[in-house]
């Protein structure tokens, strides 16, 4: 049941307008950074490094987003979850197919703009770039799953404009984290230290997914601690949803 | 054998920011004889799909119970005996129908099913094309193809007539009668009086979330003192509720239509609604 739920997501996904808008965009924008480097007098080997990491980073992310919203808090508000629900699939197998297809699809953007990125780098010169993209798209991939099971979660009981909302300001804050810890060092918040100590508990360091960073410091042993990280904490969010699911009621 | 039975089972939801509670259904009992097509009508808001969906399993009585087959329909072996067509037709529109029909029977656990045949025989034509071409009573045939797909137990149909042009409209009813022949079940919902009368055997009339009425559908037009001349039995095919000239079809009993001589036309304008039935003899009991 669920390998034939998430097989029939994953198609719904894939041939979404959505999708396929998105990872059209991904594409052109790596290729776009080709002919910025272009403008960069000696440096377009690292320009288009820069430029393409970014762009692979933010299509992924907002690749898992726009599918975990469409997943769920859309099939809720239109009702089309009911017709995966009545077959009859437990709400359970609803959720977790929902987060495996998202799961794949989201490693398959990844792959494909890898892929053109590995071959443009090629194109441009870049030195023996095979290992640092590889480490940095495996990393940005996790980042999206995490963003793909915190989205998964909201979508469970939030409208779609809450959850888009809520997710936004989690990418942005998820990517400031770092700095927001170093203030939260300084006590540069006063009384109010503590709550956002704990905050930081909470909130998902994307900063520990940065690709740039990545594919300029690539050691294995931090590469290994991002993505333990990375998994326990998006398991956490899928346990949290399953509990979550099993006690909604779809009326 | 009863097929369903709702006993006192009330639904509340919350609404709203500040999560004010709202109660749709308010202490309903009524149950649903095996073999029988069972109507469920009432207005606007009357509580209807919430109805149909409790029996779904997707949704859960704030309080009392509801059984299909004498089990909770929250068990998916009890579910599996239940097939269910929302009101609206919320299909994934990106999908194509052999699509939707292969998930459908993987889910189900079907096998052999042939795609075209599922959906031909509500009398779409097999194309193989995304349904956001498919026009909104398209939708609806397909959604209703999915929900009886395999023939499970017991039909349950929330609105199906809606937005089905009146070819549509007979299809479904000669399938949902021929459901009912082979000894199945069906339970549907409708604002239709004519697809009501037309089909079926027994009512429940809901009314602001309470049951106003439950039983044969023939004592509740007895109770309004609405007279008939049974003059004959003929097959409901082709039939709609109304004058035909000389001769008035005055209701059905899901296989047969019953018909009446009319002295006058004035008998099609004193046809009560059965909401109004259900109100009048709510009062007199």
């Amino acid at each position: 049941m669920l390998y034939a739920a998430t097989r029939f997501i994953v198609l719904q996904q894939l041939r979404s307008r959505a999708y396929v808008v998105i990872l059209a965009v991904g594409v052109l924008l790596v290729v776009g950074a080709l002919a910025l480097s272009e403008l960069s007098g000696g440096e377009s080997a690292r320009v288009v490094e820069d430029i393409g990491l970014a762009v692979i980073a933010l299509s992924v992310s907002v690749t898992a987003v726009t599918l975990a919203l469409s997943s769920f808090s859309r099939e809720i508000a239109t009702r089309e979850i009911f017709f995966s629900l009545v077959q009859p699939m437990p709400h359970s197998v609803a959720y977790l197919s929902r987060f495996l297809a998202g799961t794949f699809s989201v490693l398959v953007t990844n792959m494909i703009l890898a892929g053109l990125f590995l071959a443009i780098l090629a194109a441009v010169g870049a030195p023996d770039p095979l290992p640092r993209v590889f480490v940095a798209c495996m990393v940005g991939g996790l980042e999206a799953i995490v963003l793909l099971a915190i989205a998964l979660f909201l979508g469970i009981g939030s409208s779609l404009a809450v959850s888009a909302s809520v997710m936004t300001a989690l990418f942005v804050v998820g990517r400031l984290a770092h700095d927001l810890e170093i203030l939260v060092a300084r006590e540069a918040f006063g009384p109010t230290t503590v709550v956002l100590e704990a905050c930081l508990w909470i909130l998902p360091r994307l900063d520990r997914f940065d690709l740039t960073w990545w594919a300029g410091a690539t050691g294995w042993a931090q590469a290994v601690a991002a993505v333990a990280y990375g998994v326990v904490y998006a398991l956490g969010w899928v346990l949290l949803g399953l509990v979550r699911i099993e006690r909604r009621d779809f009326h | 054998m009863t097929a369903v039975q709702f006993q006192r089972a009330t639904k509340e939801i919350t609404s709203g920011f500040l999560g004010r509670h709202k109660r749709i259904l308010d202490d309903v009992s009524f149950s649903v004889v095996a073999g029988q097509i069972h109507g469920i009508v009432g207005h606007n808001g009357a509580g209807k799909s919430t109805s149909l969906r409790l029996l779904t399993g997707c949704s859960r009585p704030t309080s009392g119970v509801i059984t299909l087959f004498g089990e909770s329909p929250t068990q998916a072996s009890t579910r599996r005996r239940l097939g269910f067509a929302p009101d609206i037709a919320a299909l994934p529109l990106d999908l194509r129908a052999e699509e939707l029909v292969a998930f459908v029977a993987a889910a189900r656990r079907l096998e052999r099913v042939d795609p075209r045949a599922a959906v031909e025989r509500v009398g779409l034509e097999f194309r193989s094309e995304p349904l956001r071409s498919y026009s909104k009573g398209m939708q609806q045939r397909l959604s209703l193809a999915l929900a009886i797909l395999g023939d499970p137990d017991v039909w349950v149909l929330d609105e199906p007539m809606s937005g089905l042009d009146p070819q549509g409209r007979q299809l479904v009813r000669q399938l949902l009668i021929e459901h009912r022949l082979r000894g199945g079940t069906v339970i549907f919902s409708s604002h239709s009086l004519a697809d009501v009368d037309a089909l079926c055997e027994h009512l429940t009339v809901l009314e602001k979330g309470r049951v106003a009425y439950s039983g044969p559908a023939r004592e509740l037009i007895g109770v309004a003192e609405f007279e008939v001349e049974f003059v004959g039995v003929v097959p409901i095919e082709g039939l709609e509720r109304g004058v035909h000239g000389s001769v008035a079809v005055v209701g059905a009993d899901g296989l047969r239509a019953f018909l009446t001589r009319v002295p006058d036309a004035r008998v099609h304008s004193i046809l009560p609604r059965v909401p109004d039935l259900a109100t009048r003899m709510a009062t007199r009991r």
